[in-house]
């Protein structure tokens, strides 16, 4: 089994749009659980999308150098797209979720949205509150 | 305004400050330790629903930068001399605000050996970053605000119990960073609840606090105590503008009733007297579950001394941190951290007993249906029983309801059921629109046999039925039943009967 080389793992995976990558634990014949989040269109009300991280679960295959050789899951399914729609518009009615462009110091707010070098609509928390 | 590092900029920084970090720790050796006193709040500046009154107590001058987790407090720049100072001025609340962070530090510490902070090797620590009734965790750090309320000046970061929430959010990011980012209800939910437990724990590693909640709840630990109530100052700050914003007597309380529900189905937002999908609102759920097993596992203690009660909060300290790693990130990630951690408390925690204190709290709050809370730990057992009614009203007609799941060793009970034709075609309302979905006779049998395990309301008389799926209530009083039902062998039937009503207001 190839060792597994997480910080390798970590910039292979976000090449493919993976962020927050960890290693649940390694499985036989070379593949690796993952836990990550995948940037994923969520649609708010008809508006632009917005790509919000979502948490997926993927089985991933290495070579013998530890590269990425394929992947399987990793797709977000329905349920979680859901809770993210959910999540979005819980934050945009509780007052914590800042607009692009918009100046991130009222109090209260949590969550950003920015625009990504793709142009896409980004969902970036910035901070924990205590209220 | 801060700015988020990149992964690969914080790492470097990290391996930087590690090496610093070294360097520091080495010179540090050579340091004699600080010797004396500071004063310091022991949980909050304020008590109950008022904004002072809070307990003053004494304690080790503590070290910040020492392992585990060190941390640095950036403003103030410099600390005042280490000594008593009277609450009120700026070096009482450097020092106040230090000692819960070197607390917080320490509690978690040996949970979670070898790991350092997601922001580097030193968490740095800003004690008045402007004005507001607030306080954050992001990624550079803690930050502390102040704010007036009713002419008193209130300094967040002078709250044992809001340092050591934000501090739990550090602590939570280092050992799950995916969470950081999630976006899911729960386990934004989750962090919060995380923060608040995190001040409770952290708390309870004080003897003065032990000794003073348990004889302000007669060691009856689920008694709202100031401990249940968090951050009763700010709370109290908060109040003054918003009152509907927070609990009556503090921001808010590990002691509630709050019970799970699928977070589609809630408000975005609500008074704090209800639930909501927001984070902080649906932080109580979990937060009351966890708060109701520490009690009920102090309360499987002989004695219910402090000894005890620093015991319970160490082993709960890690039946969580293990829950937590092995938990996976989904939607329902509550259910999933909870039966996580009836897995450690079942496989790591035997002796002590701690599963069934935990599972009641999970299932009184809903967080875990009482089927999948007895899966979690054991298989269920089919063992076909029927039964028949002495006492009920010969025209409520009897259903025979499985309920093998509930790991009660038998596949099935008669019960009455309200299957009486409806009088008038009406039905809760739907949050939607139009009314909720009106339940089968089998479904609302059901419904209300696991209402009864999930409140703690059904005793197991008969022999050959296992108890394991009886719900303790930490809440029941210690000198009489409060059960309100039996399940008990009547001929060749198990049989549920009714052999109470408790109107009783104190006991949810």
């Amino acid at each position: 089994m190839p060792r597994i080389k997480e910080k390798t793992l970590t910039t292979e995976l976000a090449k493919r749009g993976f962020e927050s990558v960890s290693v649940k634990r390694e499985l036989p014949g070379g593949r690796v659980e993952v836990e990550a989040n995948k940037l994923h269109p969520v649609h708010i009300e008809g508006n632009e999308p917005i790509y919000a991280p979502i948490p997926v679960s993927l089985s991933v295959e290495l070579d013998a150098r530890g590269r990425v050789k394929s992947i399987d899951g990793g797709t977000p399914n329905p349920a979680t797209v859901a809770d993210a729609a959910r999540y979005i518009k819980t934050l945009r009615d509780s007052g914590q979720l800042a607009a692009a462009g918009e100046q991130h110091a009222a109090s209260g707010l949590t969550h950003q949205i920015e625009r990504d070098e793709q142009g896409r609509q980004v969902l970036r928390r910035k901070r924990f509150s205590i209220s | 305004m801060a700015t988020k590092r990149s992964k690969r900029a914080s790492k470097t920084s990290a391996a930087k400050s590690k090496r610093r970090g070294k360097a520091r720790a080495a010179s540090a050796e050579g340091r004699a330790k600080p010797t004396g006193v500071i004063n310091a709040w022991e949980q909050d500046p304020g008590a109950g629903a008022q904004p002072s009154g809070g307990q003053v107590i004494q304690r080790p001058v503590p070290v910040l930068r020492d392992q585990p987790f060190p941390i640095r407090i950036v403003n103030p720049a410099s600390a005042p001399e280490a000594k008593p100072h009277p609450p009120g001025t700026a070096d009482f609340r450097y020092w106040t605000a230090a000692e819960a962070l070197r607390r917080g530090a320490d509690f978690w510490g040996p949970l979670l050996p070898g790991m350092s902070w997601e922001v580097g090797s030193i968490l740095p620590i800003d004690l008045d970053f402007g004005i507001d009734l607030n306080a954050f965790y992001d990624r550079e750090g803690l930050k502390f605000f102040h704010g007036s309320a009713a002419g008193r000046t209130v300094f967040s970061g002078e709250s044992p119990d809001v340092v050591c929430h934000e501090l739990g959010h550090a602590i939570l990011d280092s050992l799950k960073p995916q969470l950081f980012d999630a976006a899911s209800i729960e386990v934004a939910a989750f962090h919060e609840s995380f923060g608040d437990m995190s001040a409770l724990l952290s708390a309870l590693q004080l003897p003065s606090l032990r000794e003073g909640v348990l004889a302000e709840t007669g060691g009856a630990l689920r008694r709202a105590s100031r401990l249940s109530r968090l951050a009763e100052q700010l709370g109290w700050a908060i109040r003054q503008s918003v009152p509907s914003a927070v609990e009556a007597d503090c921001l808010r309380n590990a002691v509630n009733t709050f019970f799970y529900r699928d977070p589609d189905t809630l408000p975005t937002t609500a008074p704090a007297t209800a639930l909501s999908s927001e984070p902080h609102s649906f932080s109580r759920v979990f937060t009351g579950a966890f708060f109701e097993g520490l009690a009920g596992m102090l309360a499987t203690k002989g004695t219910r001394d402090e000894a005890a009660l620093l015991q319970v909060s160490q082993d709960i300290g890690a039946i969580l941190v293990e829950g937590i790693r092995a938990a996976s990130v989904v939607p329902t990630f509550f259910s999933q951290v909870a039966a996580t951690m009836l897995g450690v408390a079942a496989s790591q925690f035997s002796a002590q007993g701690y599963e069934a204190p935990l599972r009641g709290g999970f299932v009184r709050h809903g967080i875990l249906p009482p089927s999948m809370a007895v899966a979690v730990t054991q298989a269920p057992t089919r063992i076909a029983a029927v039964a028949a009614s002495q006492t009920e009203s010969k025209t409520l007609p009897t259903l025979h309801l499985s309920v093998a799941e509930y790991g009660l060793g038998v596949a099935s009970i008669v019960v009455y059921a309200a299957a009486e034709p409806k009088r008038l075609q009406v039905a809760g309302a739907a949050l939607a629109v139009g009314p909720a979905p009106s339940p089968g006779e089998d479904q609302a049998a059901k419904s209300f046999f696991e209402d009864l395990l999930r409140r703690g309301r059904l005793k197991v008389v008969a022999k050959a039925v296992s108890p394991a799926a009886e719900v303790m209530r930490s809440a029941a009083p210690l000198t009489h039943e409060t059960y309100t039902h039996e399940l008990r062998r009547e001929g060749g039937q198990m049989v549920l009967r009714r052999v109470r009503i408790d109107c009783g207001h104190g006991h949810h």
